[in-house]
């Protein structure tokens, strides 16, 4: 009994809850007396209790013993409030209770109790997820709806990996794609490569290229991302060059990261407004620039065309080309270096029995091939071409 | 039925996949249209017949294409690759007809081959286009087709793109089972040997069909190895050009379930030029299939001056009865050999007009690069100048510079390509990091970063591959007698490759030391699996295999230089090769499985 205000000291609960917990002390001590029943008959409680209403002194009545039981009470005090209102509020019934099951029969009573508890149906007993795995390698119709929880979902997903099938692989990405946050669906995919695959397969043939590119980027697939994203500003086909230089180079600073890729993308970038600058669209390849630029004749032709990349090589030939083609035959010998090693000769990177073919093909005049001719190097070659197209 | 040689016994296989499509047929009742996509007519061609379709129900058949194709019968059959572009015009096509025939009974089935989309991915796009209920889907999958005497195909061409490219191992079930009838028909091999992390799934696959107790064990003289193999083990193959006749028509025509077409210049306004590439019917093209390319024009010559002289011998004849003996006789083979020779006199010539040009300086080119030398940029730039390199050509040399380690070069050679062949194709050539061959470098400060840069490039080069399996110029630098039949399995490859598979093979047929192969195979991407004629693990096998009757899977795609190699090892060792693949790497394969995104 004294031990009862150290206690609360000790414990420093407040008004309201020592009043509460008073009460429940009283309700255990009532309830461990072999009069309980007496007691609830006895004391007639109110319609709504109001803890002013005890009796002070009763807030004494705990002893040492009862205290132990405070928390099992504090569990059950809400109940039991509700309990003792629900019967206040209802009245002293005074007519015996029916029981049940004379009422109901006892497999209605399951059925209505085992409704609410669907963890108890035979019929929705868990399916393993390895016998799910099973019966959809053997192609049977499955609900995966079972695999709520995430260790399930992970079970399924690894029983799917294992069993190499990508139809179960896709079926599986696709539940988890919409029963999980794409965070967790994500992550999952991260940890299973195969299945990774096997799903952005399924995005890029199916055209869904913007899932694809979240998938890409949620992986950290970066480079795939970017590749993605070029490839797309390329399909672009409507846009003119110059838009389309500008989608590229927004594609290239936010998404490239290499100076590799850097490289080409500022070449396509350059190429794509020199296109423009011609009236080309945007699918004009190096080459298609280059023939159209020689029939413009713009100046520094040879520097734009580094500037994109193009050999000096390839340039000339591209350049001799369009001069065969054309008729244009003064222009060829202008391609050609001077250099005073070769004592201000002109010197064509092109081997001269190569362009003397080219004219050939193109029905050049005689006395042009012939003047290539002349200048090969090696005499026993110059001697037999010399002959060869003489006769013509 | 245990006398039938190998092959003879495998001429099951079609039959099934007749019996597989037709019993679809039945489960359709009443008379039925059929609509055929054109990419699957070659292939049905190889197991059925318009006889066999008639009599299971089929009434009007019509080649799947753009437009209104009109509604014979309610019950209409459309008979697909399952390709996402052509499953979605056959539902809208099969929408617009159900809005047409509004209450009548129209009842569309759905047969699909194998191809990019899985039957679930189908399946949810028929949901999709809320034709669920109405639409009825079947699946078909083929069995190994004969395209010729040793050589055999799924004709699954999405299998390059979709198991190298992408690695989605979506088909790999298909496959499985396709190897799983082949074992029900011929029992299990002797030894199994798989390599490569797709060809182990497989066979995994494989473990879970049912087995009968009796294709437990190989019927003796039947089977000795079959070999499954993942087409990354040996990239120089699908990369270099051939020298052997069918291997370079096929590089530079391109074939289509062994049938090559072409249009050539000269005959714009005819019906296009081709030939069967099937050894049985075409005796000519049984003689020149492995034979050198520059061997055939003057054997072809021979063979024409040969019918020459036999109509000039029959003018020349006086009885009747030498006439009548002609007439009965030889008319007949005469008028045949003289349709063959035309035909591959014509082939020949395009090829040489396509390619003559180039042939030189590319093969300069790759034997540089299979020596690890630079410099290949300059053998090829007067071929981007004159614009001779198609873009096939172009990416097969970025792919062999990749295998061989070629970096600089791979860079130049591929910045005049996209110069030549458009920008565009940067994302084509991302795709050889995909199948594990270039590694586009991303920049990286740190230590670890650039040490894992390093670690992620490809494993082993072509260098390392050699000195295991002694595959680059293995007999020496001379020029093969071209002339000659075949004594090297490198004549394919003019002396300066072999391919792996085929050094493999050999040695599992000569019987070489098993730590010699165990420890070649290392080098080799992928797990290696062993297995016995009950399907039990074998931690090593027992060379050499007996009975000498080998079956080579690969999985895909296969060259036909590849399939010559192995052709002139099964005639130089006296076994029976039989080579089998998901599809023919064709001259457009590598680019079109590059291509898409």
């Amino acid at each position: 009994m004294h031990a009862q205000p150290v206690l609360w000291a000790r414990l420093n609960l407040s008004r309201t809850l020592r009043r509460k917990l008073s009460y429940l002390h009283r309700k255990d001590i009532m309830l461990r007396n072999d009069e309980e029943d007496d007691y609830w008959d006895e004391v007639a409680p109110k319609a709504n209790i109001s803890w002013d209403d005890l009796d002070q002194k009763n807030l004494l009545g705990a002893t040492a013993g009862s205290t132990g039981k405070l928390y099992q009470q504090l569990k059950s005090f809400d109940s039991l409030s509700i309990l003792d209102s629900n019967q206040s509020a209802l009245g002293q019934s005074s007519e015996p209770i029916v029981p049940l099951t004379s009422l109901v029969l006892e497999s209605n009573i399951d059925l209505i109790v085992r409704l609410e508890r669907p963890d108890l149906h035979e019929l929705n007993k868990t399916i393993s997820e390895e016998t799910l795995i099973e019966e959809m390698l053997l192609g049977h119709p499955v609900s995966l709806d079972s695999c709520k929880s995430l260790r399930a979902k992970t079970n399924l997903l690894q029983g799917a990996v294992n069993s190499a099938d990508g139809e179960v692989i896709l079926k599986v990405v696709l539940y988890l794609m919409s029963t999980l946050s794409k965070k967790h669906a994500n992550k999952m995919l991260g940890q299973h490569p195969v299945a990774a695959k096997v799903y952005a397969n399924y995005l890029s043939v199916s055209n869904q290229h913007p899932s694809l590119a979240n998938l890409l980027e949620s992986l950290g697939k970066m480079r795939e991302d970017a590749i993605l994203q070029y490839y797309l500003a390329n399909l672009n086909q409507t846009a003119g060059a110059a838009r389309q230089a500008q989608n590229i180079f927004s594609v290239s600073s936010s998404h490239f990261n290499s100076e590799a890729s850097d490289k080409h993308l500022k070449r396509h970038v350059k190429l794509l407004e020199l296109c423009s600058g011609l009236g080309m669209n945007s699918n004009t390849t190096g080459h298609e620039w280059l023939r159209e630029a020689l029939s413009r004749n713009p100046a520094n032709i040879s520097q734009a065309a580094s500037s994109i990349g193009m050999s000096e090589k390839i340039y000339q030939w591209i350049s001799l080309k369009y001069y065969i083609a054309s008729g244009n035959f003064k222009e060829i010998q202008n391609t050609f270096k001077t250099s005073w090693l070769s004592g201000n000769r002109p010197k064509s990177i092109i081997p001269l029995n190569k362009l003397v073919i080219e004219l050939e093909k193109s029905k050049a005049p005689k006395e042009q091939i012939l003047k290539y001719v002349r200048m090969i190097e090696d005499p026993i070659e110059r001697r037999n071409l010399e002959a060869k197209y003489a006769s013509l | 039925m245990d006398d039938l040689p190998m092959e003879k016994r495998m001429e099951a296989l079609p039959q099934i996949t007749q019996r597989k499509l037709l019993s679809i047929f039945d489960s359709i009742p009443d008379v039925k249209d059929l609509l055929i996509d054109p990419a699957i007519m070659k292939p049905l061609q190889r197991f059925t017949g318009i006889k066999a379709l008639r009599a299971h129900g089929i009434e009007k058949i019509y080649r799947l294409e753009e437009g209104h194709v009109p509604v014979t019968n309610m019950k209409r059959v459309f008979l697909l690759c399952s390709e996402y572009p052509k499953v979605r015009q056959v539902l809208q096509q099969i929408q617009a007809e159900l809005q047409q025939q509004e209450g009548k009974p129209l009842s569309p089935h759905l047969i699909l081959v194998p191809g990019s989309m899985s039957h679930f991915a189908v399946e949810k796009l028929v949901e999709e286009e809320a034709l669920c209920g109405l639409v009825t889907i079947h699946t078909l999958n083929f069995e190994l087709m004969k395209l010729d005497q040793g050589l055999w195909s799924l004709e699954m061409p999405s299998a390059f793109r979709n198991l190298n490219v992408q690695g989605d191992i979506t088909l790999l079930k298909p496959i499985a089972k396709a190897l799983w009838s082949l074992q029900l028909v011929l029992g299990r091999p002797k030894l199994l040997w798989a390599q490569g992390g797709m060809a182990t799934k497989v066979v995994q696959l494989m473990e879970r069909f049912p087995w009968p107790k009796d294709t437990i064990k190989s019927k003796e003289g039947t089977l000795g190895s079959l070999s499954i193999v993942c087409r990354d083990i040996d990239w120089p193959s699908v990369f270099l050009t051939p020298v052997t006749y069918t291997a370079l028509v096929d590089q530079v025509i391109g074939s289509n379930c062994g049938n090559v077409k072409f249009q050539s210049e000269a005959g714009a306004s005819s019906a296009p030029d081709g030939i069967y590439l099937n050894s049985n019917t075409d005796q000519v093209y049984c003689h020149i299939k492995n034979l050198h390319f520059s061997s055939v024009f003057p054997y072809l010559s021979i063979k024409t001056k040969e019918l020459q002289m036999d109509a000039a011998k029959i003018t020349k004849a006086s009885s009747p009865s030498e006439m009548k003996a002609f007439v009965k006789e030889r008319l007949t083979q005469s008028a045949e050999l003289k349709k063959s020779l035309a035909q591959h006199i014509a082939t020949c010539e395009y090829v040489v007009e396509q390619i003559g040009s180039s042939y030189e300086s590319i093969q300069i080119a790759e034997t540089m690069a299979l020596s690890g030398r630079k410099g290949v940029i300059s053998q090829v730039e007067d071929l981007f100048g004159q614009g001779l390199l198609t873009l096939s050509q172009c990416m097969r040399l970025l792919g062999l510079l990749s295998v061989c380690g070629l970096s600089e070069d791979f860079d130049a050679v591929l910045t005049q390509f996209l110069l030549s062949h458009g920008h565009k194709h940067l994302c084509t050539v991302h795709s050889l990091g995909l199948m594990g061959l270039h590694v586009e470098e991303e920049a990286s400060t740190s230590i670890v970063g650039r040490v894992a840069q390093v670690v992620k490039r490809r494993t082993s080069t072509i260098q390392e591959i050699d000195k295991k399996f002694k595959v680059l110029f293995p007999d020496g630098k001379e020029v093969p007698d071209k002339a000659l039949p075949a004594l090297h399995m490198s004549y394919v490859f003019s002396s300066s490759y072999t391919p792996v598979v085929g050094r493999i093979m050999e040695w599992m047929i000569k019987g070489e030391p098993v730590a010699q192969l165990e420890d070649a195979l290392k080098v080799l991407p992928g797990p290696t699996m062993w297995r016995g004629s009950r399907g039990e693990y074998l931690p090593r096998p027992q060379l050499p295999v007996v009975p000498k009757t080998h079956i080579v899977f690969f999985i895909g795609g296969v060259t036909y230089a590849e399939v010559s190699a192995l052709q002139i090892l099964e005639a130089l060792t006296g076994t029976k090769i039989v080579i089998a693949t998901t599809s023919i790497i064709s001259k457009n394969t590598l680019v079109e499985a590059c291509s898409k995104y």
